[in-house]
């Protein structure tokens, strides 16, 4: 193996900042993976041409693929930094932040888009009221597999990244907010919200905007089958639109 | 965070989808069947337009089954295809490449279109000159380029979008379902390649 790690960061500033490459050498160890690279340029920030240079930014939290947070173009394709294993990839290693998102500085963007795009379809279940409710309804173990599949979403906006159809001036949801969608449609209690869930569905920058291009579900992290719920929502989505023109 | 209610999008969408098979699929169907006359000899071509010609009631089939769908299915298409950022130089799989495609080919059809209306449909032709008209296009090296990448972009683009269609009205939602459609959908492109480009053909020979 060779004795260091090429390594090639997009970097930026600042938000309105244009950005620019920065290369680094690594001295090698075995099974390191991307954010202790970046932690290294925490400790040593020296690029490769020997110059001090300001720290790389950049976020990550669990360090164990779960959360998201460390989401970031690495060798043109969007994953985790956490999981991505220097050992397994093509040097020099490319870093770039998601483009789809605001950059915030160098690696980090504001991901808050993502969420947005939750709370539009209402990913959640209402159980606010007035009296204790008591005890959900029970589920069938069938349903609750297809639901735990969905659960599995941590908002790292990879399906996002890789979508042709979600762009930073788009309207569109993104794939994730569909998935999560499916997922609380089919909660026993969640569903209560369904046909909002349609609206938002059906409205300006919703499920129509997916042009099937299939990315989603190759690029997720969490292996979650978008797809599917991508087609079967179409189908429930248009069923409301010609329900809701003659109960309306 | 109630949105306002704007569901314009999806409608044209929902339509721009459907008007790709229903009207405009099936027309592609009968303008092959009516071409693919040429196959058998000029003189059924001229009888086939002659007779077309004088259908009954052809303007107004002309206008809403051809004309307004394809205006909204081009439109909306130019509209999908300038909003979108392709990237299957990235992430190369299949069906990136296929959706890549079929905006490729939604382009060449359209640039194609605006030349084939133009001097054939509203040529002021009658029918033994359209035949001249076709032959002098497609003998021509750029003409014979152009008419070949519109075959294979018309057959593909149909096919493709059937594939498309199937999944935007919730027809096929199962992966496995997805798939073998897919392959469904290739053997019918090339069958309508295969046809196309032998009426295209036939109009030289
Ligand atoms: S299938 Fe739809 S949502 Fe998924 S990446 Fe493609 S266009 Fe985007
Ligand atoms: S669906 Fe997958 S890729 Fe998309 S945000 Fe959730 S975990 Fe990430
Ligand atoms: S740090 Fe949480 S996914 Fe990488």
């Amino acid at each position: 193996m060779e004795n260091v790690i090429q390594l090639k960061i997009k970097r930026q500033d600042s938000p309105e900042a244009k950005p620019y490459w920065e290369e680094f050498a690594i001295p090698y160890k075995e099974n390191l993976n991307i954010i202790s690279l970046l932690q290294y340029i925490q400790q040593n920030p020296v690029n490769a041409k020997g110059e001090t240079v300001t720290p790389v930014v950049y976020e990550s939290n669990c360090l164990e693929e779960v959360c998201g947070a460390c989401s970031m173009v690495i060798n043109g394709i969007a994953r985790q930094a956490c999981s991505a294993l220097v050992d397994q990839l093509q040097q020099p290693i490319t870093l770039e932040p998601l483009d789809k998102f605001k950059i915030v500085r160098d690696l980090m963007v504001d991901r808050t888009a993502l969420f947005e795009a939750l709370t539009r379809v209402k990913a959640w279940v209402e159980i606010d009221g007035t009296y204790d409710l008591g005890p959900g309804p029970k589920d069938f173990s069938l349903n609750q597999e297809i639901r735990y599949n969905f659960s599995r979403c941590m908002s790292c906006g990879c399906c996002a990244q890789s979508c042709p159809n979600y762009t930073l001036l788009g309207s569109f949801l993104g794939p994730h907010a569909v998935g999560q969608a499916y997922l609380f449609n089919l909660h026993p209690v969640g569903k209560n919200l369904a046909s909002d869930r349609y609206e938002a569905l059906m409205n300006k920058g919703g499920i129509m905007e997916c042009g099937n291009s299939q990315n989603c579900v190759r690029a997720c992290p969490k292996s979650i089958p978008l797809t599917s719920s991508l087609a079967e929502l179409k189908r429930k989505v248009t069923w409301h639109a010609v329900k809701s023109i003659f109960v309306k | 965070m109630s949105q306002e209610r704007n569901i314009s999008g999806f409608v044209l969408r929902k339509l721009h989808s459907l008007a790709g098979i229903i009207p405009l699929g099936l027309f592609l169907a009968f303008h092959l069947l009516a071409n693919g006359a040429v196959l058998l000899s000029p003189l059924h071509y001229l009888v086939v337009i002659q007779t077309m010609m004088n259908l009954p009631g052809l303007v107004f089939l002309e206008i809403f089954i051809i004309f307004l769908p394809l205006l909204l299915h081009a439109l909306m298409g130019m509209y999908i295809v300038v909003t979108g950022r392709n990237n299957p130089h990235k992430y190369g799989y299949f069906r990136n490449w296929m959706f890549f495609f079929q905006r490729l080919s939604g382009v060449i059809i359209f640039i194609f279109l605006i030349w084939h209306l133009f001097s054939i449909k509203f040529g002021g032709l009658d029918a033994p000159s359209m035949i001249y008209a076709l032959q002098g296009q497609i003998s021509s090296p750029f003409g014979m380029i152009l008419y070949i990448a519109t075959m294979l972009s018309v057959s593909f683009h149909f096919c493709n979008g059937l594939w498309g269609f199937a999944i935007n009205w919730g027809i096929l939602s199962g992966m496995r379902a997805q798939k073998y459609f897919g392959y469904i959908c290739i053997v019918l492109f090339v069958i309508l390649a295969f046809f196309w480009l032998s009426v295209m053909f036939g109009f030289v020979a």
